[in-house]
């Protein structure tokens, strides 16, 4: 089973390319082989309360078996344990997207959300970036979130399990090197067979690759192949391609 | 056939000769029949004298005598250098030793007059020029990096000489607007991340004899590049092209 931690449905305004809908979004997925997917919603990104668009999410999701609704929560407002509490019960994961909403991974508000979510054993998606900063739109740049705030977070709440979307490959080994816990996704890794390198190198970091592609932004066949094609054992791959994920689901 | 218009070695971490065994089994893990080396050219900075690129380029026309029916050498040329050290560097790899295109990267803006005496060669010589170009929102990478609309002024003043502009990926569909007028620009398919949607912008503003098929190899993997080939929504015909069939017309290359 091939699971993609890394999806969303909605339009990129940045983006040559269409808005995906859930039904295309899943199609695409299903013609590229993966059976599951984390999404969450492109929109709420872009808004201050994601709220309406995790209801969206959720109610558009429920046509379509692969995709796994990961509703994206913005501890800077005042609900934000209200909509953990609403969404968490029906979702594989919670995302943050700190650099869109504009704080730091150190204040009070993540400091709680950490705390519920490590109380409620859900992984935390915590997307690095989304683009790469050197294509940006000029009048709307975006900073990554620095990897040693993740490390900080990962140190306070060691029962939190982190993901962190969108990593570089020398950001994915500081994570993955500093941290026991914190996974990564294979979207942003590039270099000459950049899964198979870091595998054949940190060997132990295979247990904490998750297959992530940043569908829609990104094509899906790109990081499939990364992983398929890395110079590894076939159970290294088939790990990253899924089990790594089900495992960390629960599924 | 699939050839691959842009890649580097030695490069960064992979300098042995041995190393060359990594990149040729990647290769053929992708079906890549042909690997075109432009050098390491960031190997002594932005602007190396004529002693080392004749250095970088010796390191390429090694590989290449390793591996003859494998990789194809393209000349780095540094025009600062002087007209006459960087002909002398083209005579010596392209008409002497078999590499068959020309690598320019930052040291100049291709709007230069430097480039012109270069340039000259090319066209006399019927090899396509593949040049170094980017929009980074960050800022430029080197102090003359050139942008597409510098590639679109040079194309101007050479119609005839084939140029592929490096880098679809940091072009943008700013980039794709700006070399379109001029028919000699193709742009290889390399650089950034493979964000969707870009290459078929390309295709449908250029046309897929424009474009071919260059990683920057080992910056980049085929993994990335060739998953935006196999991905992008484009016909059997206009994969053909982008993939081998364009590079192969640039580079007189007899079909496998």
């Amino acid at each position: 089973m091939i699971v993609d931690v890394n999806t969303a449905v909605g339009c990129w305004p940045f983006s040559a390319a269409q808005a995906v809908t859930p039904a295309r979004l899943s199609a695409l997925l299903a013609r590229a082989g993966v059976d599951l997917a984390l999404t969450s919603s492109l929109d709420a990104i872009f808004h201050e309360n994601p709220d309406e668009d995790n209801q969206r999410l959720f109610r558009q999701l429920r046509l379509y078996k692969r995709l796994l609704p990961v509703p994206i929560i913005n501890p800077r407002l005042a609900a934000w344990r209200a909509a953990v509490a609403e969404w968490a019960p029906r979702a594989a994961a919670i995302k943050i997207v700190p650099s869109y909403h504009a704080y730091s991974l150190g204040g009070a508000s993540v400091a709680g959300l950490a705390a519920e979510l490590a109380r409620s054993r859900l992984p935390l998606l915590v997307q690095v970036r989304m683009e790469d900063e050197r294509v940006q739109a000029p009048a709307l740049r975006v900073p990554p979130v620095p990897v040693a705030n993740i490390l900080a977070l990962a140190e306070r709440y060691p029962r939190l399990s982190i993901v962190a979307l969108g990593t570089y490959s020398r950001e994915a080994i500081t994570l993955l090197e500093q941290s026991p816990r914190v996974r990564i996704d294979v979207s942003f890794l590039d270099g000459l067979d950049a899964v198979g390198v870091l595998v054949r190198r940190h060997g132990a970091f295979a247990g904490r690759l998750l297959l992530g592609s940043n569908m829609p932004l990104f094509y899906t066949q790109s990081a499939l192949l990364k992983v398929q094609t890395a110079e590894a054992t076939d159970a290294v791959r088939q790990a990253i391609l899924g089990k790594n994920a089900r495992k960390m689901l629960g599924l | 056939m699939i050839i691959d218009i842009h890649a580097h070695f030695p490069f960064g971490e992979y300098t042995r000769l041995e190393d060359l065994d990594m990149f040729l089994r990647r290769a053929r893990r992708f079906h890549v029949d042909r690997i075109c080396l432009s050098g390491y050219v960031n190997r002594y900075g932005f602007n190396p004298t004529a002693r080392q690129v004749r250095e970088i380029n010796r390191w390429t026309l090694q590989a290449m005598g390793r591996h003859p029916e494998k990789l194809i050498g393209f000349c780095f040329v540094n025009p600062a250098v002087g007209a006459d050290a960087a002909c002398r560097e083209i005579d010596w790899a392209i008409a002497r030793n078999g590499f068959r295109g020309i690598k320019l990267w930052v040291s100049v803006n291709c709007r230069s007059r430097k480039l012109d005496p270069i340039l000259t060669e090319a066209a006399e010589l019927g090899v396509p020029v593949l040049h170094h170009a980017s929009y980074n929102t960050l800022g430029a990478a080197a102090p003359n990096e050139s942008t597409p609309a510098d590639i679109a002024d040079l194309a101007c003043r050479f119609p005839a000489v084939p140029l592929i502009m490096a880098h679809l990926g940091h072009a943008r569909v700013q980039g794709i607007t700006e070399i379109a007028p001029h028919g000699n620009v193709l742009v290889d398919t390399s650089g950034s991340q493979p964000a969707r949607g870009l290459l078929e912008e390309a295709v449908r503003r250029l046309g897929a004899r424009r474009l071919v098929f260059g990683t920057d190899l080992p910056i980049r993997d085929y993994a990335s590049v060739l998953g935006r080939l196999y991905d992008a929504p484009l016909t059997e015909r206009q994969r053909g092209l982008i993939l081998g069939q364009n590079a192969a017309r640039l580079l007189r290359l007899e079909p496998p």
